[in-house]
């Protein structure tokens, strides 16, 4: 009994040895087809990537020397033991054939041809779900088409949905998942995969989240694909400010600005909710606010992120910030245009000019004056200039208020200036309360012939007024 | 029918080549042309003075401008492409790439729509029914920005190929600036703009100052800065030019030109309706229209 089942047990190992003897030499053949095809270092001297050096060899070869290597490798895939790699290889080579074929019919035979090479290295790995996603992509490609080949047939749909079963956590195989239904024109689930995608994904390339941001196209596919919740809602904003996605009509634009600012209030609320439970450490949910304060989208999520930022700073004993910053949320940011007069040294008699430069420049250098033109119905209460330096000492420098209803003769605030200054990353704030009326042109005037140069400002974002508006186009009540 | 052109500023290179080739060509001038008669709270975007007129012609420029005859009337400016489709009733131009405004911010296609909506408002564009704009991308990365203008159907089209001139009184304004500046955009120095000089500073009812905003286009332009001085009366502009305290004036007033005619250091030129007095050997520049850009000795 123990002869027979050893003799059983040789004869399984040897007809073992000779089918993947005659794998290998199905390959090895293929491989000398190359070789022999005058592109010898092609193939041996990249032997740690064969398949690579495979294809690149392939691609050189006459179109008969082509067809005796792909006949080769596919009888190296057709045997029944073959091993999936064998089928990808043909894949790859058929990929390289497709990128070089125009003709219709030749690329249809051969999709079909990968097709059914992705089916036969399926069923060798059956729990593959990225080989899944490969099948069904070229089966979505192939719509309607019929192959007469093997393992061409099936419904790509529910090969995604296992592919998805079979790896939930893969992100890769969600994008791909949700490219194919996208191609599909089924938006609504594709559009369901990204938003998980973004959500989930601890690493994504930056063409695939720019490709998943770049379908943001109005208010409702920002709902549809956007988290809200930090860093993606930040991310998303800064991509938007760029002005990629913008879509074209005035209208559209407002619904989608308005959308984006309930998606970074909730994201605010969820980092809160987050750190209250102690589930984010201060430092992380401070940074979280504090990314979100150049993209804000509109006063309403500005108010919320100040009205936030100010109960984390009394966290940290920051008190003066804090009351700051709640004064500042009761407040509604004015529209202003902004501009710059270097060496203004009859600040009481000249014109202000050169509006909306966004250039750097050095309020602390010889009589430098920085003005801006306020629009009807908006009353000033806190211009706030922002250093990109942190912690510098500006808050004894010699500023004056000036304002003129003309931009001809000015007056001087009559009250002393007493300039706040806080340190907000990334930089500092320094604050100036100016009388509490209005008046079209404002000038801070740096009062001094002294060339400092420690307060860079950028003249766009760098020069803030906050107050009241009474002006409806201005956004205010 | 269609008109094409190169960006005549396209990119930086060409306007700092032009620079230098142009710096060594005539020193930097700066002139002073006087006005008399300059209303006090002048709006020089909207009113029709030529004061008015000389500082929109510098400050500002247009999709298309006034040309002679010779060039079917009008060049491309803003626009590098002009297309007719009097088949659809409508026009469409190119924006043209690269051109900035002097605050260096890129013209965008929102720009042009508020401002040709703002002409049409003031009846500048009459007979165009719709403006609309949008972006095309002919081969990838390339954003081609074009606007439709879309014609009145019961005007003929005759009357609306006229559509070119009536652009080159329509100057392009940067939006964000112009609907915070409201009622007050082109009250002194308030406006955002792209043409040859920029508004640096004024005295109402007295004196502009404009200095050039970019590097000269042509050789013809040579000044470096204008001042525009206000005068109460002809008169007074002409002892001026006499004395020398400025270079040109402009007059219709019939006893101050007879006086200049007689004077064998003035010359006397005509700019459509108006008569400008200036001395000989500086060059009045007007073809056909006023072209402050190029006034020059």
């Amino acid at each position: 009994m123990l002869r027979l089942l050893f003799i059983v047990s040789a004869l399984v190992v040897v007809s073992l040895i000779i089918c993947n003897t005659l794998e290998l030499r199905a390959y090895l053949a293929y491989r000398r087809a190359l070789a022999t095809a005058q592109f010898p270092s092609a193939v041996n001297g990249q032997e740690a990537r064969p398949l690579r050096a495979g294809v690149s060899a392939f691609l050189k070869l006459p179109r008969a020397q082509q067809a005796q290597a792909l006949s080769l490798a596919h009888f190296a895939g057709a045997m029944s033991w073959a091993r999936q790699e064998s089928h990808l290889h043909v894949v790859s080579l058929l990929s390289q054939m497709l990128e070089e074929t125009a003709d219709a019919a030749k690329r249809l035979r051969l999709y079909c041809e990968s097709l059914s090479q992705l089916g036969q290295a399926l069923k060798k790995d059956k729990l593959n779900a990225r080989l899944m996603i490969r099948w069904a992509n070229l089966r979505q490609l192939l719509s309607d088409f019929e192959c007469e080949e093997r393992f061409t047939q099936g419904n790509y749909h529910s090969v995604v949905a296992e592919a998805l079963l079979l790896s939930p956590s893969d992100m890769q195989v969600k994008y791909a998942a949700g490219l194919i239904l996208l191609w599909a024109g089924e938006k609504t689930a594709a559009y369901q995969l990204f938003k998980e995608v973004l959500s989930l994904a601890t690493y994504l390339a930056p063409p695939q989240e720019n490709f998943i941001f770049s379908k943001v196209s109005d208010a409702e596919s920002l709902r549809a694909l956007v988290p809200a919740r930090f860093p993606q809602i930040e991310r998303f904003s800064h991509y938007l400010k760029a002005g990629s996605a913008l879509p074209a009509g005035d209208a559209e634009r407002e619904e989608l600005n308005r959308e984006l600012s309930l998606l970074q209030i909730d994201a605010i609320q969820a980092s809160s909710v987050d750190f209250e439970s102690g589930r984010l450490p201060w430092e992380v949910h401070f940074k979280h606010l504090v990314s979100l304060l150049p993209v804000v989208a509109d006063e309403r999520a500005r108010r919320e992120l100040d009205t936030e930022l100010s109960r984390l700073s009394a966290k940290r004993g920051q008190d003066g910030l804090s009351r700051y910053l709640m004064e500042r949320s009761r407040l509604q940011e004015l529209k202003i245009i902004a501009c710059q007069s270097a060496g203004d040294t009859r600040a009481l008699k000249s014109s202000l000019a050169n509006w909306g430069l966004k250039q750097t420049i050095f309020i602390d250098e010889f009589f430098c004056s920085l003005g801006f033109y306020l629009g009807p119905g908006q009353t000033p209460r806190l211009i706030e200039l922002h250093s990109a330096k942190e912690r510098g000492t500006h808050a004894r420098l010699p500023l004056k208020i000036l304002y003129s209803d003309d931009n001809q003769k000015w007056s001087e605030a009559p009250q002393p200036l007493q300039p706040e200054q806080f340190d907000l990353p990334p930089g500092t704030i320094v604050v100036l309360r100016p009388p509490a009326e209005y008046h079209k042109y404002w000038k801070v005037h740096y009062a001094g012939a002294a060339r400092e140069r420690t307060f860079g400002l950028e003249l766009g974002s760098g020069l803030k007024v906050y107050g009241r508006s009474t002006e409806s186009r201005w956004g205010g009540k | 029918m269609s008109y094409n052109m190169r960006p005549a500023m396209g990119n930086l290179g060409i306007a700092v080549l032009l620079n230098l080739c142009f710096a060594g060509a005539s020193a930097a001038q700066s002139i002073t042309v006087g006005f008399p008669e300059w209303p006090a709270g002048m709006n020089w975007l909207d009113e029709s003075e030529i004061a008015a007129q000389f500082v929109r012609r510098a400050v500002t420029d247009t999709l298309v401008q006034a040309a002679d005859m010779s060039e079917k009337g009008f060049r491309l400016s803003l626009a590098d492409s002009l297309e007719y489709r009097p088949a659809l009733g409508s026009w469409l131009l190119r924006l043209r790439k690269g051109a900035l405004f002097w605050n260096l911010e890129p013209l965008r296609l929102e720009d042009v729509l508020f401002s040709l909506e703002r002409c049409r408002g003031q009846g500048t564009l009459k007979g165009v029914k719709t403006i609309r704009g949008h972006n095309k991308e002919p081969i990838p990365g390339l954003i081609e920005q074009w606007v439709r203008i879309e014609w009145d159907g019961s005007l003929s089209s005759e009357q609306s190929s006229a559509l070119p001139l009536m652009l080159a009184d329509c100057p392009i304004l940067e939006a964000s600036s112009a609907e915070i500046f409201g009622p007050d955009l082109g009250l002194g120095t308030n406006v955002v703009s792209l043409g040859s000089f920029r508004v640096s500073g004024f005295s109402a009812g007295r004196e502009f100052v404009l200095v050039r905003a970019g590097p000269p286009f042509s050789q013809k332009e040579a000044v470096e800065s204008i001042v525009l001085r206000g005068f109460k009366d002809s008169n007074q502009a002409l002892t001026a030019l006499r004395s020398g305290t400025v270079d040109a004036f402009f007059t219709n007033t019939f006893e101050v030109l007879e006086k200049a005619k007689k004077d064998e250091t003035l010359q006397v030129s005509r700019c459509s309706i108006y008569m400008i007095v200036h001395r000989k050997g500086f060059n009045i520049s007007c073809n056909p229209r006023l072209k402050p850009a190029e006034f020059r000795y």
